[in-house]
């Protein structure tokens, strides 16, 4: 049964709603989502990714049976061969100029040069320096040494060292949550949710703890050295790195980043990665 | 001349392992390669021993399962096959070897004080390697050489072919254990960095044996697609029908045995990286999030290549089987669902965005398609891809076959395995249910409250037995096609679309669960693919064939697409091979022994493009050489023996048993 549209039409018309989707349907969909005030773009990478692997898809069902690329390639041989009488020659001749000078007006936006920043790859997580790896927090199963410390300096006579380690868990996290909503919530916000009050000032939006891409994924010893070093302190090959995580390491000491640490997976309703046990 | 070869490559081998403990004994820490950069010297010589030690590892699995299906089908042409691949094996063992002697040279020359401590540690086991390249070699030629000699002692024969492929596996497995050694070091004490255990306590580190799973299973892979890529190599150059026949046949074989050891290579891989991180963490996330990261996107364009290139083959392929009419229709839809899973598959959760655009998104994640980044995103759609390449091969082997016999007139043999298998699975998954429900969540570190999170999972795999025991009964009722498709679709729907969703919850509140929600994956999907395929054997059993099977009429580019696969799984071997070594970055023994050298940086995705590239371009000039060497003594035996090779007298690819039971 010939279709009413040839496989060279429906190529183009589902090229064209997948271009849609991309273009529109995601922003605005995104939008609804999340509350925002505005259609969230898909990012040109993407779309170069969904668009060629639309196209992917169109080339395997064209080619996959003879039948197929005759369909498709006839109304191209037709087009190219030319013959039409009247407005389809007409049009035939103006495609044949649109074309190429689309494809020229690509290329030259693709190369023209332009005040725009480039495109950077960044990397997620950079590697922890050695002397971090192995860090763990204190404070989440505090060891005998430094209980027996909280309970002299607490005054707490001879309670059972483990209701005196559940209390001093309890302590530094209370400590924790002053010290981050302090220090981080004018940015990470009094949710970990990424909207402190400044959080709009910034390109790079703070980092959303509740993401499970982010705290989530990583150890203690990672956000301790995050914390402690700030942008400043990352590798070399994080560059081009956009942080402007302030080097903590000036204002707080060890113990209270260990604090917030806790407080801040706390607030966020997250979990550390903990090192897992091998099989 | 190509025996003189590999003794000499063998002698030398011997010569360096007998000579290291002398080579290592030098006051230098560090030499450079002919004023060349140490580490990628070592490099490029280590992976292209690697591509070669996975064809002289792969190619044998092939070979020997080939000559077994040929020894019970009684068919001379899958014996055919076998020899002829087995020609290629002899050649590609040299160039093993060879390259072998001089990685093993150039380490002891350029990092002697680090190979000291490495021969410290596994000299006695390094003995034993050349012990077993001996055996391996001896075996090989004995294979190779009495191949015709004993065609009547068949039996005896395959179990040389099995004994070869024993030798190659354990060499592997020793090879392994170095490696994985210098990424998971046992046996350490831990003040002075002094090795004080066993070599077989070094031997079985941490990450031995999720290294020897998946290199196994690539090697398979990768075996079956250069097998492909031979079929495709001589389909193009064949000047009769029935050469092209027989290379057509060759190829299907060759795809079919790649896509058996790719299917279960996600996971493999998925085991592999799991362990990589509870070994450390830190190297975990320099895996997946860290320096190594995008690599990963490079590595999931190369895996999508090779299911998508094994797919669309098989796609083309329906087109020379009568009857496939009645299937081609669903094609498409398997065709859109595969490409949308890619779209997952290859969307990062960490963008490349200009400034505009992360003004634009809010940030560096986009608010939503961030979450089609995750693992959790990943595994739901790597397993729909691998149940819709599983659907593709139903298709495929039941498209010229009308309807079998009824399953209730198919005697009581039939009924027993098929509850024997359906049997299996109930325990398998009802032991794992029963494990779930009663797992104590401080065995993963875990607090009391998090148990809540092990019942969804427990609950799916209770539901699959559920649907096990219904699909059965429709079965013994003939109504097993009913049974099958409703299996696969709740298998469908648990792993991808509820398992999938609910990894991002365990993910961000009860994480280490998060492996046992993707063996919970893996062992539905494991189920569903045993329970059809051993359903789809009793439903077409004596079925009528529609018409004859045309081999010999594949279009041009399905034979690209062969070579094609060949490439991508060679590439995909080269970049894996950097991804493991890369991530030790500055250790030689990661924690132990650190790697001073001026060379111990890690290179970027531009330099590992390069040097993967450049390993790859060369070891298939090699391979092609080696598929001329053997073209060119076909052609000769062709001529002497006057007979064409033609393919097997099934009409269909899954009409002769061999095809059918994995061939």
């Amino acid at each position: 049964m010939k279709r009413r549209i040839s496989l060279f039409g429906y190529s183009v018309i589902t090229l064209a709603i997948v271009f849609t989707i991309v273009k529109v349907v995601i922003p605005r969909v995104s939008m609804w989502i999340t509350h925002w005030p505005y259609p969230l773009v898909v990012p040109t990478t993407l779309t170069v990714i969904y668009m060629l692997l639309a196209m992917v898809g169109l080339a395997i069902y064209i080619s996959m049976s003879e039948q197929n690329m005759e369909e498709f390639l006839t109304p191209i041989r037709n087009f190219l061969r030319g013959g039409q009488p009247g407005v389809k020659g007409q049009a035939r001749l103006l495609a044949l100029v649109l074309i190429p000078g689309l494809a020229g007006w690509v290329a030259y936006e693709r190369v023209a040069p332009r005040i725009q920043s480039p495109t950077g790859i960044r990397i997620q997580h950079p590697t922890i320096p050695g002397q971090y790896e192995k860090l763990i927090n204190p404070y989440r199963e505090p060891e005998e040494g430094l209980v027996k410390e909280f309970m002299q300096k607490e005054g707490l006579g001879d309670i059972p060292v483990e209701k005196a380690r559940a209390m001093l868990v309890e302590a530094a996290m209370a400590e924790g949550r002053g010290l981050y909503q302090r220090n981080c919530r004018p940015c990470h916000g009094s949710k970990a949710d990424g909207n402190g009050p400044m959080a709009l000032g910034f390109r790079l939006k703070p980092a959303n703890f509740r993401d499970p891409g982010t705290i989530p994924t990583v150890v203690e010893a990672y956000v301790f050295w995050r914390i402690k070093e700030g942008g400043r302190g990352l590798p070399n090959e994080s560059t081009p790195w956009d942080s402007v995580m302030p080097r903590w390491k000036d204002e707080l000491t060890d113990d209270q980043i260990w604090k917030i640490i806790m407080a801040e997976y706390n607030t966020a309703d997250v979990e550390p990665r903990k090192p897992e046990k091998l099989e | 001349m190509r025996h003189r070869k590999g003794t000499i490559a063998l002698l030398a081998l011997t010569a360096v392992a007998l000579a290291f403990p002398a080579l290592a004994a030098s006051d230098e820490t560090y030499r450079t390669f002919l004023g060349y950069d140490s580490r990628i010297s070592i490099w490029i010589i280590a992976e292209l021993h690697l591509m070669f030690g996975a064809f002289v590892l792969g190619v044998p699995i092939f070979a020997v399962t080939i000559e077994i299906i040929g020894w019970k089908t009684k068919d001379p042409r899958y014996d055919k096959l076998a020899y002829e691949f087995t020609q290629l094996l002899s050649g590609a063992f040299g160039f093993t070897a060879t390259l072998g002697g001089l990685l093993a040279f150039a380490l002891f020359g350029l990092y002697p004080k680090f190979m000291d401590y490495l021969a410290g540690v596994f000299h006695d086991v390094m003995y034993i390697y050349a012990l077993l390249f001996f055996v391996e070699s001896t075996t090989l030629y004995l294979y190779y050489y009495f191949w015709h000699k004993m065609a009547k002692q068949k039996g005896l024969h395959i179990l040389l072919g099995i004994l070869l492929n024993v030798c190659g596996t354990v060499i592997m497995m020793v090879a392994n254990s170095w490696a994985s050694f210098m990424m998971s070091p046992t046996g350490i004490e831990a003040e002075t960095g002094k090795f004080i255990g066993t070599a077989w306590q070094a031997m079985n580190n941490v990450l031995w044996h999720p290294l020897n799973l998946h290199r196994l299973l690539g090697n398979v892979a990768f075996g079956g697609f250069v097998c492909g890529a031979y079929a495709a190599i001589r389909y193009l150059g064949a000047k009769t029908q029935e050469e092209r026949a027989h290379y057509d046949w060759m190829g299907y074989i060759g795809n079919f045995c790649a896509v058996c050891g790719l299917i279960p290579l996600p996971f493999a891989g998925y085991y592999l990286g799991r362990e990589v991180y509870s070994n450390s963490a830190v190297m975990g996330n320099n895996m997946m999030g860290g320096a190594f990261s995008w690599t990963f996107i490079i590595q999931a364009i190369l895996i999508g290549g090779l299911f998508i290139g094994s797919n669309y083959y098989l796609w083309i392929g329906m087109h020379r089987i009568p009857g496939s009419e009645r299937y081609t229709k669903y094609i498409k839809f398997i065709d859109i669902i595969i490409i949308l899973c890619f779209a997952v598959w290859l969307t990062p959760h960490n963008l490349p965005l200009s400034a505009e655009e992360q003004i634009a998104v809010g940030g560096q994640y986009h608010p939503t398609l961030k979450y089609l980044g995750l693992m959790s995103g990943k595994n739901a759609v790597v397993n729909f891809i691998i149940l819709s390449t599983f659907l593709s091969f139903l298709l495929y082997r039941r498209a010229n076959l009308g309807p079998g016999i009824p399953f209730s007139r198919q005697g009581g043999k039939s009924r027993w395995i098929l509850l024997g298998v359906a049997g299996g699975l109930i325990l398998i998954m009802g032991y794992y249910a029963s494990y779930l429900l009663h797992l104590n969540p401080t065995e993963l570190d875990l607090s009391a409250d998090k148990e809540k999170y092990f019942k969804l999972p427990a609950i799916l795999l209770l539901i699959q037995i559920a649907a096990v025991v219904v699909t059965v009964i429709l079965t013994l009722k003939d109504r097993g096609k009913i049974g099958q498709m409703m299996y696969l679709g709740i298998t469908i729907v648990n792993i991808t679309f509820v398992l999938g969703v609910y990894g991002y919850i365990v993910m961000a509140v009860a994480n280490p669960f998060l492996r046992n929600v993707a063996v919970t994956q893996w062992m539905t999907m494991m189920s569903a693919l045993t329970l059809l395929t051993t359903l789809d054997v009793f439903l077409f059993k004596g079925a009528p064939q529609v018409g004859e099977m045309t081999w010999g009429k594949m279009p041009g580019r399905s034979q690209y697409t062969l070579i094609f696969l060949c490439v991508f799984i060679v590439m995909l071997i080269g970049l894996m091979g950097f991804i493991r070594s890369g991530l030790r970055e500055n250790w030689h023994i990661y924690g132990v022994m650190q790697d001073g050298s001026a060379g111990s940086w890690t290179p970027d995705n531009a330099l590992m493009a390069k040097v993967v590239s450049a390993c790859g371009l060369i070891f298939l000039s090699a391979v092609s050489f080696l598929f001329w060497l053997t073209s060119a003594s076909a052609k000769k035996d062709h001529k002497s023996e006057g007979e064409p090779s033609l393919p097997p007298k099934a009409t269909h690819p899954t009409a002769g048993k061999a095809a059918r039971s994995g061939g």
